[in-house]
């Protein structure tokens, strides 16, 4: 055999490279099955959403005080009715009803490339959407919701009913925030227990955006200081022309707070502010790989509108938002000079927003630098992927 | 490598106890626990079923003579070790009577790339002293690049698979790759040798 002597010798290779190896292969392998799990989310998310704006009934989605109340897949909710034998998902059971009513090629769009491109790139927080085929088929507003992980939530997901959520949106209640739409459109609250990993986080409690971006609340560790902002009070049709003119991400970051007092509204993002994060994916090891760019860009009046993220490596999860849309936006590229160190995202849900764009539900976990020791932190955003219906 | 379920099998320390109490019952562990993985290290080499399968059988009886004495801090790298060496042995056998298909064991070719026989690395090294190289390199590199130099060189993985492995083109595992090559013959060069 040729070069007999080299290749054993990679066979000499120690122990602990081959370990190394393996967690990375373990690591690879969650992530294909979280993406594959993403996918279905999507796939069947978005059926959904055409179910209920085909076949739903408004009032459904409505509640008492004419507010459409959005509700949605809980991870732990889901996963308790999973347990119950026989028990299908109202993703099964809405996916096989769709499944016989939709139009075939929509279907088979859904399952097809265009939405594994998307989650191709969809581990990290920026997103590009080049087909917008799903808008053909959305031709009215459609509300699809999150259920809140949240004992109080009555949401019934047997018979997918929406319910009153209204009294959970006091914005004094600790380890609570809330987003909701100042227009009475919908309203998203969600508990800080989220999931496993912000119950023991001591989170402020403030008010954020509507998708029709009215209000951003940005919470900044990253510079060593808590930023807190909102845009500047419009009227409705202000804000609907400029959701159409904005572009893709909405974001927010939510933190360990320290000082609960330091969320006040520090500083408003200037134009030409340049926020460039370097960042460092790591790996289930605990190695760390470097050294990539993420560029936030911010629109004029200060809303995050997307992450753009730039891997010098090999591997180039770069989700560009098209050039198209940054330019529609009048966003201005800013920069962050700290670390961040972004771990994997996971898709919670899937949104259409009221002004029918589709939108994924992000939520991601990264560490920063801060005095020397790394700190966590969590992300949740919406990423949206296509741009708003023409109203 | 095949994806395992931990919940039904003994812990590696549990299994190697079994090996130093000479119970038989140790193979049986080692085949339940670690069956697959073993199979697609040598099937990788030998792209022969039958092969493999012999191959495994003949790890588990190198094992059960290696433990005792020797008690593997790293059981799943002992035993792909193992395999391995015993798969290369079983493709020599073959390829010197012509019996490999053309195309098997292709990575193996490109290891003269970076590491030809002809160079004083190959006459002077013995293998253990070129694997301690390759470790520091593998030491020192990113996630990516071990994975993608272990997949292939190691495990003989194909560029497709890894490609699908890391979501990624074939032509950036491909680039990678002469990357990782590359980078070899420089810190060949650093270490006095000259390729």
């Amino acid at each position: 055999m040729k070069n007999e002597k080299l290749i054993r010798g990679i066979g000499e290779i120690d122990d602990r490279v081959l370990e190394r190896y393996h967690a990375i292969d373990t690591r690879l392998a969650r992530k294909h099955a979280r993406k594959m799990r993403a996918l279905r989310a999507l796939a069947v998310a978005a059926s959904l959403a055409l179910l209920i704006g085909v076949c739903v009934p408004v009032s459904m989605l409505t509640h008492p005080a004419g507010r459409a109340v959005l509700k949605g897949d809980s991870v732990a909710l889901t996963e308790q009715l999973n347990k119950i034998e026989g028990f299908r998902s109202w993703q099964e059971r809405t996916a096989e009803r769709l499944e016989q009513t939709l139009p075939a090629p929509l279907w088979a769009y859904m399952q097809s490339t265009p939405v594994l491109d998307v989650f191709t790139q969809s581990q990290y927080p920026a997103y590009a959407w080049k087909s917008t085929t799903y808008g053909q088929y959305l031709d009215a507003p459609v509300f699809v919701a999150y259920e809140i992980d949240d004992p109080r939530s009555r949401f019934d997901p047997m018979t997918e009913t929406a319910i009153d959520t209204s009294s959970y949106t006091d914005a004094s209640a600790p380890k609570t925030y809330t987003m909701m739409c100042e227009e009475s459109v919908y309203e998203l609250k969600y508990d800080c227990s989220y999931g496993q990993t912000l119950q023991h986080q001591a989170v402020h409690v403030y008010r954020l955006h509507s998708t029709y971006g009215t209000y951003v609340a940005y919470a900044d560790q990253l510079t060593g200081e808590c930023v807190y902002w909102e845009s500047p009070e419009e009227d409705l049709s202000t804000k609907v022309t400029l959701a159409k003119k904005r572009a893709i991400a909405y974001a927010f970051l939510v933190q360990k707070v320290q000082d609960p007092e330091a969320y006040t509204l520090r500083r408003q993002v200037e134009e030409g502010d340049r926020y460039t994060c370097t960042f460092t994916r790591d790996f289930a090891d605990g190695s760390l790989e470097s050294c990539d760019r993420v560029i936030v860009t911010f629109d004029r009046a200060g809303h995050i509108v997307g992450f753009e993220l730039d891997y010098t490596g090999a591997l180039r999860y770069a989700a560009r938002i098209p050039d198209t849309l940054i330019e529609t936006t009048e966003a201005y590229v800013a920069s962050i000079t700290q670390d961040l160190f972004l771990g994997d995202a996971q898709i919670e849900g899937v949104v259409i927003t009221p002004d029918g764009r589709l939108a994924l539900d992000c939520y991601a976990e990264y560490r920063y630098s801060a005095a020397g020791r790394y700190e966590k932190g969590y992300m949740r955003y919406l990423a949206y992927l296509t741009e708003p219906m023409e109203q | 490598m095949g994806k395992i379920s931990r919940g039904a099998f003994l812990s590696d320390e549990q299994i190697i106890d079994l090996y130093f109490a000479r119970e038989e019952r140790a193979i049986a562990e080692t085949d339940k626990k670690y069956c697959q993985y073993l199979h697609t290290v040598a099937y990788n080499i030998l792209a022969n079923e039958q092969d493999a399968e012999e191959c495994l059988q003949d790890t588990y009886i190198k094992t059960w003579n290696a433990i005792p004495p020797e008690r593997p801090n790293v059981f799943r790298a002992f035993l792909a070790k193992i395999t391995r060496n015993l798969s290369l042995d079983r493709y020599e056998r073959e390829n010197r009577q012509k019996r490999v298909p053309a195309g098997v064991c292709v990575p193996f070719d490109e290891v003269q790339e970076f590491l030809p026989d002809q160079s004083d690395l190959a006459r002077d090294m013995q293998a253990a002293a070129i694997g301690k190289v390759l470790t520091a390199y593998l030491d020192g590199t990113t996630d990516r690049r071990l994975y993608i130099f272990v997949s292939r060189y190691f495990f003989a993985l194909t560029i497709p698979q890894i490609a699908k492995r890391l979501s990624c083109s074939q032509s950036l595992v491909s680039k990678e790759l002469a990357e990782i090559k590359r980078e070899l013959r420089i810190l060949l060069e650093e270490e006095g040798i000259v390729v």
